[in-house]
C-alpha cells in the first residue's frame, strides 16, 4: 500500500526524528513519523499543543533552529530529496513550490512595508517579473483571495488590515507562485468563527481551482471535518492514527482518537450530558515514556503497552493505528468495563 | 430547583460602559462604547452563556457586572440590592460573592507565590484566619478541584495549563462566592483538558449551587454548558434565549450567521451544512454604525435599520430578539419553506 501511494505523493517522509538540544537536556519532539501527501489532496495533521505537528512540518522544510537535530530516512518532494539540498536550493523550493501560511498573521508581515511590497517582492524573486507585471499580478491574487478594491489595498500597511484580511493577504502571498503544496499551520486559530468560516471556504476554493495539495495543521477537529480528505492524528511526537476523514470520524480505531472525539460536545445533541474527559495530561517529551505515549491516560492500557513503541495495525488501504490491541479487542474490553 | 429557577440573582438595566480615548495632548477624543445599553437578568443557579466575536464587549459586560469596572450609566442589582453606586469597603462583601476565573491561566497566577500563598491571599482578604485552619481549608479547596494537597507548596510554573486553571478556580471558590464570572476559562486549553475543566465546573455548580456567567467564543462548548445564552454584537445584546432554543431556532440574522460558522466536528453534517458566510469584518468599536449596529453586514437591512435602534423584544416565551425587521424575516422564511 505504502509503495503504491508514494508514486502519486507530492511529499513523502519516512521515519522523521527531531530532537531539540537545550541546556544539556534533549526534547524529542518528533519520534519517528512517516507520512505522505497525495496529489490534490487536503491532509490534516491534528494534535494538541506539544504533539509535534508543527515541528514535523518545519523539520521537513528545513526551517528548524540550529539546536534542533533532524534525522530522517527520506524526505522527498516530488522527485527531489530535501535533506541533501543546500540552504540555497531549499530556499528556492520554499516559497515557490511549497508555500507556507502561519498562525499569527501580524508577526508574519513586516509592519514597515506595504502589503503590495510583500507581494511584489515574492513575484520578482520567484517568478522573475518586472515591477509593472508584478504589480498587475499582485492585484490579481488579492482579487482571488477576496480582498475588495485591491488597487487601494496594495498601498496599505499591515496595521490597516484586520486579522482576517491579513490572513487573506498571507494566503495571497503563498499563492503568488502557484505552489504545488501549501502548508497551512493553524491558519484560523487567531480568528473569530465568522472570519474562520470565510478563510476555510477560501482555502477550499483555491485548493480546487489551483489543483494544489494542502497540509492543514490544526488542533480543531471541527475545522478538519468539513475540509480535509485524510487525517493524521498526532500525540507525543508520533502519528497515533491515520485515515480518511470519514474513517477517523466514524470508525476511529485508536483509543486516543476515540477519546478525543468524545471529549468535544456534539453540536446536534444539545444534551447536558457530561463530556467524557481524558484524565491526566500529555507526557513530557524531555523524558518520553518507553512505550505508547498515550498509555498513561488510556483506559485500556495494560503492562505490555509500556514495552516499546507499538507497531501500526493496518485496517484498510488508507487507515492504520498505532495500538497493540485490535479494534475488536478494544470493543471487547470496553464491554467488560461497562 | 423549580422555585429557584426564576429567582433573579443579578440584574442589569440599561447598563453602559464607555472607555474614553485620548489624543496626544490628553484631551478626550472619542468613546469606545464597549457596553451600550444592556438589559440582562441572570437567574440563581443557572449558567448564562455570553457569546460574540472578539471586541463585541462580552468580557467588558461581565467585568462591569461584577463591579470590576465602573459602569458609565445604568444600574446593577445583586440579590435585589442596587449596587451600582457602591464604592470601596462597601464593595468588599460583593466581591466575595462574585468571583472571576480568567482566560489565561499563565498570567492569572503570581509566579512569585506558591499555591498556598496564592489561595491564602484571597482567603485572608476579609480578615485573618488561624494557620491551622487555613491549611485545612486550602487542602479541602485543592481536593475539590481535583488536585493533591501536596501541590500547595509548588509554584505556578510547575503546573500545566489545565492545572493552573484549577488553581484559579480554587482561588475563586475560597471566599465561597455565589456567582462566578468565567471569562473564556477554556480557550487557552487543549481539547482533552477542556472537557476536564468543563465537567468540573458543572460538578461544582451542582454541589455548591453556583451561578455562572460563561463568556466564550467556542460556541459548541457554550451550548453544552449553558442554560440560557445571550448573543452580543458591538456592545449590544441582539438575541437571548434558552440554549437549545437559540441553537435550533435562531432568529436574528447575526445569530444565524454566527451559528452556521461553527465548525462541526462531523464530516457528513459539515458537508451538507449551508454556511451563511458574513461578508466583511466587524466594524471598529470606535466608529460603530448608526441605528442597528448590524445593518452594514445584514442582508435583510432596510433603510429604517440605519436610523432607529431596535429594542430587545420577546418574540416567543423566553426568546428575545432585537431586530426591527424580524417579523418580515420570519414570514419570508416560512414562505420559502412552503415553496
Amino acid at each position: 500500500m505504502e509503495e503504491n501511494n508514494k508514486n502519486h505523493a507530492v511529499l513523502s517522509a519516512r521515519n522523521v526524528h527531531t530532537t531539540f538540544h537545550t541546556h544539556g537536556r534533549s526534547v524529542q519532539a518528533v519520534r519517528g513519523v512517516s507520512f505522505h501527501v497525495e496529489h490534490k489532496e487536503i491532509l490534516a495533521v491534528v494534535g494538541e499543543s506539544g504533539s509535534g505537528k508543527s515541528v514535523l512540518m518545519k523539520s521537513i522544510m528545513g526551517l528548524m533552529p540550529d539546536n534542533a537535530e533532524v534525522v530522517a530516512d527520506e524526505t522527498r518532494f516530488q522527485e527531489q530529496e530535501l535533506s541533501i539540498m543546500t540552504p540555497e536550493q531549499l530556499r528556492k523550493i520554499r516559497g515557490k513550490e511549497i508555500a507556507m501560511v502561519f498562525q499569527d498573521p501580524m508577526t508574519a508581515l513586516n509592519p514597515l512595508r506595504t502589503i503590495g511590497y510583500h507581494l511584489v517582492e515574492v513575484l520578482k524573486r520567484h517568478r522573475k517579473m518586472n515591477g509593472k507585471e508584478a504589480q498587475k499580478e499582485a492585484i490579481e491574487v488579492l482579487k482571488q483571495v477576496g480582498i475588495s478594491s485591491p488597487e487601494k489595498r496594495l498601498m496599505q500597511y499591515p496595521h490597516e488590515f484586520s486579522g482576517g484580511m491579513r490572513q487573506r493577504a498571507l494566503i495571497a502571498m503563498a499563492l503568488c507562485c502557484k505552489p504545488k503544496l501549501l502548508i497551512a499551520d493553524e491558519p484560523t486559530t487567531a480568528l473569530d468563527v465568522t472570519i474562520q468560516a470565510q478563510i476555510l471556504e477560501l482555502l477550499k476554493k483555491i485548493q480546487e481551482e489551483n489543483g494544489m495539495s494542502v497540509v492543514l495543521i490544526t488542533h480543531d477537529l471541527g475545522v478538519v471535518a468539513s475540509l480535509s480528505h485524510r487525517i493524521c492524528v498526532m500525540y507525543g511526537g508520533l502519528i497515533m492514527e491515520e485515515g480518511l476523514t470519514d474513517e477517523i470520524f466514524y470508525a476511529p480505531k485508536h483509543p486516543y482518537t476515540k477519546a478525543l472525539l468524545r471529549a468535544i460536545p456534539r453540536p446536534q445533541s444539545g444534551s447536558r450530558e457530561r463530556l467524557e474527559s481524558i484524565p491526566g495530561m500529555a507526557p513530557s517529551l524531555a523524558s518520553p515514556p518507553p512505550g505508547c505515549p498515550f498509555a498513561e491516560r488510556c483506559k485500556f492500557a495494560r503492562e505490555t503497552c509500556n514495552e516499546g513503541i507499538p507497531q501500526y495495525r493496518v485496517y484498510s488501504d488508507t487507515q492504520r493505528a498505532m495500538c497493540i490491541f485490535s479494534d475488536e479487542e478494544l470493543s471487547a474490553m470496553e464491554k467488560e468495563v461497562q | 430547583m423549580d422555585q429557584n429557577n426564576h429567582e433573579i440573582l443579578l440584574e442589569a438595566k440599561n447598563l453602559c460602559k464607555y472607555f474614553p480615548t485620548k489624543d496626544f495632548f490628553g484631551r478626550k477624543k472619542a468613546e469606545v462604547k464597549a457596553v451600550d445599553g444592556i438589559h440582562l437578568a441572570i437567574r440563581k443557579g443557572e449558567t448564562f452563556g455570553l457569546v460574540g466575536e472578539s471586541g463585541c464587549g462580552k468580557s467588558t459586560l461581565g467585568r462591569t457586572l461584577i463591579r470590576m469596572y465602573e459602569p458609565t450609566s445604568g444600574s446593577i442589582h445583586f440579590k435585589g440590592q442596587d449596587i451600582t453606586g457602591w464604592k470601596g469597603k462597601k464593595l468588599l462583601p460583593i466581591h466575595k460573592q462574585m468571583q472571576i476565573i480568567f482566560q489565561d491561566p499563565y498570567s492569572a497566577l503570581d509566579p512569585h507565590l506558591n499555591v498556598r500563598e496564592i489561595i491564602k491571599e484571597s482567603l485572608t482578604a476579609g480578615g485573618s484566619m488561624p494557620v491551622s485552619e487555613m491549611d485545612g481549608r486550602i487542602e479541602e479547596l485543592l481536593k475539590r478541584v481535583g488536585m493533591k494537597p501536596d501541590d500547595m507548596h509548588k509554584y505556578a510554573y510547575e503546573f500545566s495549563g489545565g492545572q493552573r486553571q484549577r488553581i484559579g478556580i480554587a482561588r475563586a471558590l475560597s471566599v465561597e462566592p455565589e456567582f462566578l464570572l468565567c471569562d473564556e476559562p477554556i480557550s487557552a486549553l487543549d481539547v482533552s483538558i477542556q472537557a476536564q475543566v468543563v465537567n468540573m465546573l458543572e460538578e461544582l455548580q451542582e454541589e455548591m449551587g453556583l451561578t455562572y456567567l460563561f463568556v466564550a467564543h467556542d460556541l459548541s462548548m457554550v451550548r453544552h454548558i449553558s442554560t440560557r445564552i445571550g448573543v452580543m454584537y458591538l456592545g449590544r445584546l441582539v438575541e437571548v434565549a434558552d440554549s437549545d432554543e437559540l441553537y435550533e431556532n435562531p432568529l436574528h440574522p447575526y445569530t444565524k450567521a454566527l451559528l452556521s460558522a461553527i465548525p462541526v466536528a462531523d464530516p457528513k453534517i459539515a458537508r451538507i451544512t449551508n454556511r451563511v458566510v458574513l461578508t466583511g469584518d466587524l466594524p471598529s468599536a470606535m466608529d460603530v454604525p448608526s441605528g442597528c449596529h448590524f445593518h452594514t453586514r445584514c442582508k435583510y437591512a432596510e433603510n429604517g435599520c440605519k436610523e432607529s435602534v431596535p429594542e430587545l423584544r420577546e418574540i416567543s416565551p423566553g426568546h428575545y430578539v432585537s431586530c426591527s425587521c424580524i417579523q418580515g424575516i420570519m414570514q419570508n422564511e416560512s414562505n420559502t419553506l412552503e415553496k
